[in-house]
């Protein structure tokens, strides 16, 4: 079999090379089939992306190689009969590999409604295809859920408590046996000293050192206080587990969804909006298993959503109402509840890009608030010392970010106003540059009210 | 101007008594000790020492620094199915209709995340415009009550017993149709129904039990090609093959009745109707005992006509005369006010008929000059002069109707064309039912949004009577006083949560829609006539669509088809929801109707009229109306417009009355207290009373009817009358349950309800309707004979007018006539303040704002500053914008004991003065205080007949604010948009700068109202489901803070974003404030002063424009408008040599 194949490959010639040399293998073949892969694309991805892949394993088998184990087999023809209905195939005995293939992989594929052209389209794409760069492994992504859950901090403190605890059991044992030594008259000794007396001494003999090992504790320790105080509310770092193990690295890096796509308000209104169900189920009505956990995670969409994956229908109950209900996240950006935050402000009147404040969220799965230091690490971004989402980074950003004010009538009409008063406008364009804080981005009203 | 007027707040202020000056120096009386400041009566019984508070300073840090570490973990809950049109964090707005049987406005509802959270006024579609009341601003809250009814029940032997919808149906069904089949009695109760459909349903509900009339519907003009001309008429033949056919009846029960009104225009026009009233074409507005502003048949629509000739700029003004008993919130506004009793308001009819040259009788003594004076006033203005009565006498409203025909007002100011169908009391048929309710020969009774048990003179009579029926439902929202004397009760939707139409005057339709899935159980009432009439069947859900299929198909069958501008119903439809209103096409034009009443008879009745020493009239007040939203906490909180106080009703009194029957009441305690320092005030105790301490309690008896109340000396009162405000004493049949809201009974001191000795809850105030009676076969609310007895017993009342002095700086108002604004120059009536200044080594007199202590804050050509004026003379002190501040800013509810410890937590408070010229005149009438005669002297001693001034009073956002200098913690900062910031989480509390407030507008926030079980039953925000009227963009404040008038910074950040995102400059309206948009007489502006075009600009630079205290010197940012009173120089009384020596006194301050 000679599949004739109108589009050139685009990939590099070593995987050109893979493919087209087993063609070359396999020439005994003595019918050629024409296929339009751009076609075959096309129905792919509506008939059949959602079980397989044509180079991975998914539900059903990679699909590359498909046509050319078939005829290997010499049952070629009957690959068409395979696809339109596999398990009528299987019963009806006339194929030997189907049998093979029954005993491989217990699974039957659904009937397809699909023509003999059709499927020569299908597998036309399927041999072209070719996973841009990163498919070959390095797509540029993270690995998803790799990130462990941090064991517990409380251990080292767990430690030092069982610590005191056995020292004092120790210093008790100790001064009952002294006790019982001094009743069994065993313990002699010239001066009638008791432990305490005996540290004190000892204290004051070395009282250099302890003075010095005090000052040094309480240093630390002030230092340690303040380093502390410093971190109230400082959330850097945080990433709470979800009810739904959605990974950003599958949605926003390897497929490549745009934030605005799920967080669709952001330019709207002051919520970037967490996405509600329905616009996970535009894809996850068809995408109905992961890569990593199958059905399981996608399948709490579905509940949620009240969606049924067997009957492909959304669920109701006798009311008539829907069986769905909503997810509950754990919020991952806290503001307290007097700071006032507008996204669309930033991002549409802006044009503040979400890394500049979320980081790299491509590069992790749930949602965390990314830490000052690997935002600086970005490129495009204004760098900032504050801890993420503190009023000092909010205040410092506001001090160096510029206004555009020309591009937008609105500080147009400021920009005017302020013309009019050369002195003010001095004072204002003294660095030639117009910040957000010297148009008020540092009075407290502007955030909290 | 210089004139001598004083003006003064409360009594103890005018009269300068010892416990007003102790307060008066002593700004802050009311200390938080420890025990309340920790909590409860329990603990109060224990000593704090310094451990204990050691104790409690060391767990706080504990606590504090245990609390640091483990934070929350936040959840946060998206929609499963997003809605398309909502998106989380934007505001969206439906167009709907408030109507209670009483207040009808167009509106626009907003609403976050499903929830509706304010109510203003549909500027544009409607016939309200802008204007609203109070009572529909606040009805928002009364959704979220939790004491509305939840499913439907039934009272039984056993009690309550709740029972599914499906059972009610089946039985009320079944019920009905076994009274009908033996012909018995079904009456149908409800307050004026103004909805085309829901009449069609009641009539379907009436031919289904086999009515042999249809229900009275209205007048049906075969001229005019609108919706009510198509009603049908029931088709009775199937019911003839009955034996005896039932006698099915609607009746209408209003609170307030217009059946006089109705009577006499049937009598002078042949035709039982209320025509339409256009108060802005009025040159001369004459009212007679009628609170036009507040209350009376369209009151929303009338505010704006009213304001609209209330604007001096155009050239002219209205002129106002009013003839009241009580002072009502009209009254108060009015050029000239004439003090009668309720029985003088024929004769004063008759007199101005007279005056005018018509068949009237001249009135007697001084009233006929001031009938003389009005008539030449109206004469002047010819046809575009109104007078209108809110009697419920036939009679005087015909002599009122033959003065307006006399001056040609009809086909000017009164349009008889478009009928107002609010108002459709029928009292003679109220009567019947009242006498067959007695007889018990009503077998089935319905009732639908009224409630006769409380709102009926005999209401324990009705109460009795529908025990006894064989069938009895309420479609009530709450259990009240009827439907806990019926059988069933159906819970009605909310309005918020209905789909319903409204045709409140003849041609004007409008919608309601739901903004809200219904919160509970229930069911619209429409939706359960006709379940019951058979002509829908109840779906399971609550998401049923009966009444709106009905009403579609309502509007598709009369409304569609009579327009040509949409050619596809779901145009029309579409069009119509989202404007909320429509006018029907082919309007005929108003023709002139013959006047054909009887006068004489009219005017030989009421020459009859006897007069009684005193007499009562129950009033509305502008929060609490009918007392259909008594327990609604925003309404109850605003302090009436007239006496301030919140929280209560009482007995309003002359002043002179209340000496007479008081005479020093206090004194001898006092004075055995005070020494001899109290002797001088002797004779006014009594008058303090009510505002700084306890009030005087009297018992009102009308008939075999009492009710024991405070006393509040009301200045402007006729004296030998006594007002009652209706709409209190709601709720007393729960026994111990708050049955409708916890807002409506009163709390102790520490929280909690307080109850009776039997362990009932006591509802706040008492009901007056038993008080009213029957007068000339009306049902009425005036005029009453009534007897007072003076009680041993006080009373406290929470009054908040007189917790702030102005401090003898009576540059806060100002005030002029019409003749000298339009005649004089400026300086005449708005003259700058001017301070004596060394300049260039001369000793001279220059601006104050030539003096600065402070460097400037720049405000012009820097961007934005943002400013606000408010017109005096429009403004008619209604308190809208009050409440809309409320619900805009998430302004805590603190109860009446907060409120009389001077804690109240409004941002905006409405000043109300009363104004009067010196005290010469009146020290020789204190000797001879002689009762029910009037003399033109005593209209102007201070407490007798006082002018009113209002002045909404909130942060005036100084350029050089006095409290930004004092906070040490700079937690009050300048912006330099203009705007004096308040920084919540920033301010540790210490009070300077409210010290430092020359205006008195900041509040400092006690306690954790949200939380802190005192406000338990005031504060909504500490309920489940009151919480959610909480506005999501404006911070819930703690504990400890200051809080005031932010200029409602969220709208102009909202309006600036708006801009910003459209990359357009900010145009004037983007940016309105909450009181701004609530007022409906736009005597509120609100804008960027550095647009030049802007209207704020304009008016800051207005001849009227002054700053409030200017010679302070604190540059605000807020104007008002010298008040304008369209009367005499002479009644301004200025009197030159003691105004110099008032000047003389400031400039030695």
């Amino acid at each position: 079999m000679k599949i004739y194949i109108r589009k050139p490959f685009r990939g590099n010639w070593v995987v050109l090379a893979l493919v087209i040399f087993p063609l070359f293998l396999g020439s005994s073949w003595s019918f050629a089939v024409e296929g339009d892969a751009e076609a075959g694309a096309a129905l792919f991805k509506n008939n059949c992306a959602s079980c397989h892949h044509p180079l991975k394993r998914q539900v059903g088998p990679a699909l590359k190689g498909a046509v050319q184990r078939w005829a290997d087999a010499g049952e070629g023809e009957l690959l068409y009969r395979w696809v339109k209905n596999a398990g009528a195939l299987i019963s009806s005995g006339e194929s030997a590999r189907a049998k093979e293939l029954e005993s491989y992989d217990p699974s039957v594929m659904t009937p397809q409604a699909v023509n003999d052209q059709e499927i020569d389209n299908i597998f036309a794409y399927v041999e072209s295809f070719v996973e841009a760069p990163k498919a070959a492994g390095d797509d540029g992504c993270a690995t998803p859920y790799l990130i462990e859950v941090k064991e517990s901090s409380g251990r080292w403190k767990m430690l030092l408590v069982i610590a005191v605890i056995l020292a004092f059991v120790i210093f008790a044992i100790a001064g009952v046996n002294r006790k019982l030594k001094e009743v069994s008259d065993e313990f002699e000794t010239d001066d009638d000293q008791t432990y305490l007396e005996l540290l004190k001494d000892w204290l004051w003999k070395n009282k250099v050192l302890v003075g010095l090992i005090t000052v040094i504790v309480i240093l630390v320790g002030l230092a340690d206080l303040g380093w502390r105080a410093g971190q109230i509310d400082v959330n850097e770092g945080y990433m709470p587990s979800q009810p739904v193990k959605f990974s950003h690295i599958i949605h926003a890096c390897k497929n490549e969804i745009d934030c605005k796509y799920c967080h669709s308000s952001v330019e709207k209104s002051k919520h970037a909006s967490i996405p509600s169900v329905n616009i996970c189920m535009n894809c996850h009505r068809s995408i109905q298993e992961g890569t990593y956990f199958k059905g399981e995670e996608i399948g709490k969409i579905h509940d949620a959503a009240g969606y049924d994956p067997e009957s492909n229908s959304y669920q109701l109950d006798e009311n008539g109402e829907s069986v769905g209900h909503p997810i509950v996240w754990n919020k991952v950006h806290n503001l307290p509840d007097h700071v006032y935050f507008n996204h669309s402000q930033h991002v549409k009147v802006g044009g503040i890009d979400c890394i500049q404040c979320h980081g790299d969220v491509q590069t992790y799965d749930g949602g965390k608030v990314a830490s000052v230091d690997e935002i600086n690490k970005l490129e495009g971004v204004t760098k900032l010392t504050k801890p993420v989402l503190t009023m000092g980074w909010c205040i410092e950003c506001h001090n160096e970010t510029g206004v555009d004010i020309e591009k937008n009538d609105y500080y147009n009409e400021i920009h005017a106003r302020l013309k009019s008063n050369p002195e003010l406008l001095k004072q204002f364009k003294g660095d030639d540059k117009i910040t957000v804080r010297e148009l008020g981005g540092w009075e407290c009203a502007k955030c909290h009210y | 101007m210089a004139t001598n007027k004083k003006y003064w707040k409360g009594f103890d202020e005018l009269k300068e008594t010892p416990q007003f000056v102790e307060r008066r120096d002593n700004e802050f009386p009311a200390e938080l000790s420890v025990e309340e400041f920790i909590g409860s009566e329990k603990s109060a019984a224990f000593k704090t020492d310094r451990r204990d508070f050691l104790k409690f300073l060391g767990f706080s840090v504990a606590a504090a620094s245990l609390a640091a570490c483990e934070k929350p973990v936040i959840k946060s809950v998206p929609y499963v199915n997003k809605p398309e049109e909502i998106t989380p964090g934007i505001a969206n707005w439906y167009a709907s209709t408030y109507y209670d049987g009483n207040d009808y406005g167009s509106v626009l509802i907003k609403t976050r995340e499903g929830r509706p959270i304010l109510i203003k006024g549909n500027k544009n579609y409607g016939i309200n415009g802008v204007a609203t009341t109070p009572r529909i601003i606040g009805s928002v809250l009364s959704l979220y009550n939790e004491a509305r009814l939840q499913e439907p029940h039934k009272h039984g032997e056993t009690g309550c017993v709740a029972v599914s919808w499906s059972d009610v149906d089946a039985e009320i069904s079944t019920k009905l149709t076994s009274i009908a089949s033996k012909g018995g009695t079904i009456r149908l109760v409800s307050r004026s129904i103004i909805s085309p459909s829901t009449k069609i349903a009641i009539n379907a509900f009436s031919a289904k039990y086999g009515g042999n009339e249809p229900f009275p519907m209205g007048p049906i003009n075969e001229d005019v090609q609108v919706l009510d001309e198509a009603l049908p008429i029931v088709d009775t033949s199937d019911s003839s093959e009955e034996v005896s056919s039932p006698d099915i009846k609607h009746v209408v029960l209003d609170e307030v009745s217009y059946s006089g009104m109705r009577q006499a225009n049937k009598a002078s026009f042949g035709d039982d109707f209320i025509p339409s009233y256009d108060f802005s074409k009025a040159k001369v507005i004459v009212g007679i005992g009628c609170d036009f502003l507040n209350g009376w048949l369209l009151s929303t629509e009338y505010l704006g006509q009213y304001g609209s000739t209330r604007k001096p700029e155009s050239g002219w003004m209205s002129k106002h005369w009013q003839f009241e008993s009580i002072m009502s919130q009209t009254g108060s506004n009015a050029d000239q006010r004439v003090r009668i009793k309720p029985s003088q308001e024929g004769a004063v009819a008759a007199g101005i008929l007279h005056a005018i040259g018509g068949a009237g009788k001249a009135a007697e003594g001084v009233l006929g000059t001031y009938c003389e004076q009005v008539a030449s006033d109206l004469k002047a203005a010819g046809s575009s002069a109104l007078v209108v009565s809110g009697s419920n006498d036939k009679n005087i409203q015909l002599i009122v109707n033959a003065i307006n025909n006399k001056l040609g007002s009809y086909g000017e100011t009164i349009d008889v064309s478009k009928k107002v169908e609010l108002g459709r009391n029928d009292d003679a048929a109220i009567k019947q039912l009242s006498d067959e309710l007695a007889s018990g020969s009503v077998d089935a009774i319905i009732f639908y949004d009224t409630n006769p048990v409380y709102s009926m003179s005999n209401g324990s009579d009705w109460e009795n009577a529908i025990r006894n029926c064989e069938l009895s439902v309420s479609l009530s929202q709450y259990e009240d006083e009827t439907a806990s004397a019926c059988q069933y009760v159906c819970p009605d939707n909310n309005y918020l949560e209905s789909w319903n139409d409204y045709n409140p005057k003849t041609g004007h339709y409008s919608l309601g829609q739901p903004v809200i899935r219904p919160l509970y159980d229930t069911r619209q009432a429409q939706e359960s006539i006709l379940v019951w009439a058979g002509e829908a069947t109840r779906s399971a859900t609550k998401d049923s669509t009966v009444c709106y299929d009905f009403l579609k198909s309502v509007w598709e069958e009369y409304g569609f088809s009579r327009q040509t501008e949409y050619a596809a119903f779901n145009d029309y439809w579409n069009w119509a929801v989202h404007n909320g209103s429509t006018e029907a096409q082919g309007m005929p034009s108003a023709e002139v109707p013959v006047f054909s009443g009887d006068v004489g008879v009219a005017v030989a009745a009421v020459a009859n009229m006897e007069m009684s020493p005193v007499e009562l009239i129950v009033y509305q007040k502008a929060g609490i109306g009918t007392g259909k939203d008594a327990a609604n906490p925003w309404l109850q909180e605003m302090p009436d417009p007239l006496s301030k106080v919140s929280w209560d009703n009482y007995v309003t009194m002359a002043p002179a009355d209340v000496l007479e029957m008081f005479p020093g009441s206090l004194s001898e305690a006092s004075l055995a207290e005070n020494g001899e320092e109290i002797k001088d005030y002797n004779a006014w105790n009594a008058l303090y009373l009510g505002e700084d301490s306890p009030a005087n309690v009297v018992t009102v008896t009308v008939g075999e009817q009492s009710v024991k109340l405070p006393v509040f000396p009301m200045p402007g009162q006729a004296s030998g009358t006594i007002g009652i405000a209706m709409g209190y004493g709601r709720g007393a049949n729960g026994g111990s349950t708050a049955v409708i809201g916890k807002a409506a009974y009163c709390t102790g001191n520490y929280g909690g309800h307080e109850t009776d000795d039997a362990g009932n809850l006591i509802p706040i105030g008492k009901n007056a309707f038993p008080l009213c009676g029957w007068q000339n076969g009306t049902m009425t609310l005036a005029g009453m004979s009534a007897t007072i007895v003076a009680e041993t017993e006080t009373y406290q009342l929470a009054c908040a007018q007189t917790h702030h002095t102005v401090m003898g700086r009576e540059s806060v108002v100002k005030e002029t006539t019409l003749d000298t604004y339009l005649n004089a120059d400026s300086s005449a009536y708005n003259p700058p303040h001017e301070l004596s200044m060394i300049k260039d080594g001369k000793h001279q007199m220059l601006p104050v704002e030539e003096a600065d202590l402070w460097d400037s804050h720049p405000v012009e050509n820097v961007g934005h500053r943002w400013g606000m004026s408010v017109d005096l003379t429009s403004c008619m002190g209604c308190g809208s914008c009050l409440v809309s501040c409320v619900a805009e800013n998430n302004v805590p509810v603190v109860g009446k004991d907060e409120i009389r410890r001077s804690r109240d937590m409004h941002w905006l408070r409405i000043d109300r003065y009363f104004s009067s010229v010196g005290d010469s005149d009146r020290n020789a009438w204190e000797k001879d205080p002689t009762k029910n005669t009037f003399d033109y002297h005593q209209m102007e001693i201070s407490e007798a007949s006082p002018s009113v001034v209002y002045m909404p009073m909130m942060c005036q956002h100084c350029n050089h604010a006095p409290c930004e200098t004092v906070c040490p913690v700079a937690a009050t900062t300048h912006s330099n948009e203009g705007l004096n910031q308040m920084t919540y989480n920033r301010c540790i509390g210490t009070r300077y700068c409210a010290n430092n407030c020359p205006y008195k507008v900041r509040r400092f926030n006690w306690f954790n109202y949200q939380g802190y079980k005192k406000f338990n039953e005031t504060n909504p925000a500490q309920q489940e489901i009151g919480r959610m009227v909480l506005n999501p963009d404006v911070v819930v404040r703690s504990r400890g803070v200051m809080e005031k008038c932010s200029f409602c910074v969220q709208k102009i950040q909202e309006g600036k974003l708006v801009a910003k995102k459209a990359g357009r400059p900010v145009q004037d309206g983007d940016v309105t404030s909450a009181c701004a948009e609530a007022c409906p007489v736009n005597a509120i502006t609100f804008g960027d002063w550095n647009d030049k075009d802007s209207a704020i600009r304009k008016s800051s630079e207005s001849d009227r424009a002054y700053q409030s205290l200017e010679e302070v010197g604190v540059k605000p940012n807020v104007w008002y408008k010298v008040k304008v009173r369209n009367i005499e120089e002479q009644a301004m009384a200025t009197n030159d040599d003691h105004a110099s020596d008032h000047e003389t006194e400031h400039t030695a301050h």
